[in-house]
């Protein structure tokens, strides 16, 4: 029989067992899956044209040749529609009314088959006794293969660029299983239309099989390694275990034996750690996802704190812009003219104000540069002169707390390019923590030009920074421990939001402490090298 | 005299705009939207309009539009608001104000000495 079956036939049967056996195996390792019984049902077609493409080689007689070419040709009119199946269930998608259209076609175009309406009438051609002659449908057949092939590719690549590493992985094979697919069984439509190439391209059909080990083990797409290696251990041990049996004396017999136990103890250490490994990696990939889905969580929430900020803070502009005007006008005597107690509350309820408008500020800002939204319009300005202006304005917050304030600003003009409302921040944020943090003594403000920079700084004699705290301090929201413990109001975004402005500024921010109660210098300066 | 109209949907805001420049010697009138700003700034003829974006019926930018297509007056615009999006203020110099101010840096004297440039 067997010296009976010439190339072609032998082709055919080597796609069916290579097919037959893969979806099997893919069924079984894991039948509850989807992706798993959409590949095996794909797999189990091509055996199906397989087998009947090699009873139909054969040509042993005609009924059988033509039921066989019937068969095979019913079974390849549905492999690109199991194809999409396939695809879809891997890109976790369904298309309902396209699926319904493939089925219903593949269904129409078996019947054609049944009917002959997309061959008949049979020819010798070299070793196919009975190769049929196309039809004019016959194309539109080929068409609608091509056109289904052909959005699967389409779903495919579309998905591609989305795609995480694995799945892009999974997706290039899957793509690779339908090129050698369509490359191999192409070879057999030459001869439909009388073009004397014969379907040498049905050897390679296996190859998909391989494409798609090679996906199975690189990356576990239908999760049948365990079950490969268990299937795998079983064999060795039944043929040990028969060998017992086969023995021809004592010693073949004891030794066989040995054998037997030996491979029965390590296989039951290996799948015990296979399985671990398994198991851990399952544990793992469970936590991964679950810090992925945490993470996309967190990214949310920081969205919305952001959202929040800013709606907060311009809400509470208004308000306080009104406040701060009605104080104004009572300062200035518009409303009739006030005993001397009064006005300095009112003073007091405007600089209060001023104070809500730097945090207010301060937090629009910090969402602006967390959103990459804050703008910075730079002018050219004379620094001293500004800075002097600033700390004029702070001298009434000193005097209030009865502490010294000194300004050694100098008088020399300092032409500069700064963002004025920010860079009035910086200052004023600096200037507002050395006198909020200081209960005796004072603050001294002074501005040089040293070694190409220009710096500001100020020195209090404040609570100081403990140790700890001094690296954390430009971190947004971080107040030194000392601060807290004080129990001295403070947001803990004064000094990030400074140092993150003058750093657009060419230029940096440090503080120094020698540590708790032992006052704090701020050092902010410019690099004038640019 | 000179006239000024504030267009300002803050009640407290628009008294206090109206207390502060009339004690500075300035005639006010303040309306608190835009639609009847507009209608205002025609018979009242004010020398200078201080305007408000975010307003209920016609918001500050719709107003400069409207006041650009509608009347030939040469009124200097003053944006003053809260608004920190570039875009809107940029939209706002686009069709004719004269500059955008912040509420919260300009207010009491500092407020009235810029606006005296203007005039």
């Amino acid at each position: 029989m067997l010296e009976n079956i010439h190339f072609f036939g032998f082709s055919a049967i080597l796609n069916f067992v290579v097919s037959i056996t893969f979806s099997i195996l893919v069924l079984l390792s894991n039948s509850k899956s989807k992706l798993n019984k959409r590949f095996s049902y794909f797999g189990f077609f091509v055996a199906l044209w397989s087998l009947f493409y090699f009873f139909w080689s054969q040509g042993i007689d005609f009924v059988y040749s033509v039921i066989s070419v019937k068969f095979l040709m019913i079974a390849s009119v549905f492999l690109p529609y199991l194809y999409f199946k396939f695809v879809t269930t891997l890109l976790k998608k369904e298309y309902k009314i396209k699926n319904l259209i493939f089925l219903i076609s593949s269904f129409i175009f078996s019947f054609l088959i049944l009917d002959n309406k997309l061959f008949s009438e049979y020819r010798q051609v070299d070793v196919f006794n009975f190769w049929p002659y196309a039809k004019p449908l016959f194309s539109f057949y080929l068409i609608f293969w091509f056109l289904v092939s052909s959005y699967s590719v389409y779903l495919l690549l579309r998905s591609f660029r989305k795609a995480d590493a694995v799945l892009r992985s999974q997706i290039k094979y899957t793509l690779a299983t339908l090129l050698v697919a369509i490359m191999a069984g192409s070879t057999n439509y030459f001869l439909w239309f009388d073009i004397n190439i014969l379907p040498y391209g049905n050897i390679f059909v296996s190859l998909y099989v391989i494409i798609m080990s090679v996906a199975v083990l690189k990356y576990e797409m239908f999760n049948i390694k365990i079950f490969l290696t268990e299937l795998f251990i079983f064999l060795i041990l039944f043929v040990t275990l028969t060998k017992i049996f086969l023995s021809v004396n004592a010693v073949d017999f004891y030794t066989n034996i040995l054998v037997f136990v030996g491979i029965l103890i390590s296989s039951f250490f290996l799948i015990k750690s296979f399985t671990e490994d398994q198991k851990q990696k399952e544990i793992l990939q469970a936590q991964n996802k679950k810090l992925e889905y945490f993470n996309s969580q967190l990214k949310t929430l920081d969205e919305r704190k952001n959202e929040f900020l800013n709606i907060a803070s311009h809400q509470l502009r208004t308000p306080v812009t009104a406040i701060k005007g009605y104080s104004e006008l009572i300062l200035d005597g518009v409303y009739g003219e006030m005993d001397d107690k009064v006005n300095k509350q009112v003073l007091r309820i405007k600089e209060l104000t001023d104070q809500i408008f730097r945090l207010v500020t301060d937090m629009l800002n910090i969402s602006r540069i967390e959103e990459n939204r804050l703008s910075y319009h730079f002018e050219k300005i004379d620094l001293n002169n500004l800075i002097y202006e600033i700390c004029k304005n702070f001298e009434w917050n000193a005097k209030q707390k009865k502490l010294s304030f000194e300004h050694n600003i100098s008088k020399e003009e300092f032409i500069h390019e700064v963002d004025k409302t920010l860079f009035t921040q910086c200052i004023e944020n600096i200037l507002d923590n050395s006198i909020k943090y200081t209960e005796e003594g004072g603050v001294i403000a002074t501005t040089y030009i040293k070694d190409n920079k220009f710096y500001f700084e100020c020195v209090d004699t404040g609570i100081g920074i403990d140790k700890g705290s001094l690296n954390n301090l430009f971190s947004k929201f971080s107040r030194a421990s000392n601060a807290i413990k004080s129990g001295i109001d403070g947001s803990g975004i004064g000094m990030y939001l400074a140092r993150e402005i003058v750093r657009v500024h060419k230029g940096d921010l440090e503080l120094y402490s020698r540590g708790e109660n032992k006052g704090t210098k701020a050092l902010l300066f410019l690099d004038l090298d640019n | 005299m000179k006239k000024i109209l504030v267009v300002e949907d803050n009640q407290d805001l628009g008294e206090i705009y109206k207390t502060l420049f009339t004690a500075n010697g300035f005639d006010v009138h303040v309306m608190t939207d835009g639609f009847k700003g507009i209608v205002e700034v025609v018979d009242y003829k004010p020398d200078l309009v201080l305007l408000d974006i975010m307003m209920p019926n016609m918001n500050g930018v719709e107003f400069l539009k409207t006041f650009k297509q509608n009347t030939s007056l040469d009124i200097p615009i003053v944006v003053l608001s809260n608004v920190s999006d570039e875009e809107i203020l940029k939209e706002a110099i686009k069709n004719g104000a004269k500059v955008t101010l912040a509420k919260s840096e300009y207010t009491g004297k500092i407020l009235v000495d810029k606006i005296k440039t203007y005039l």
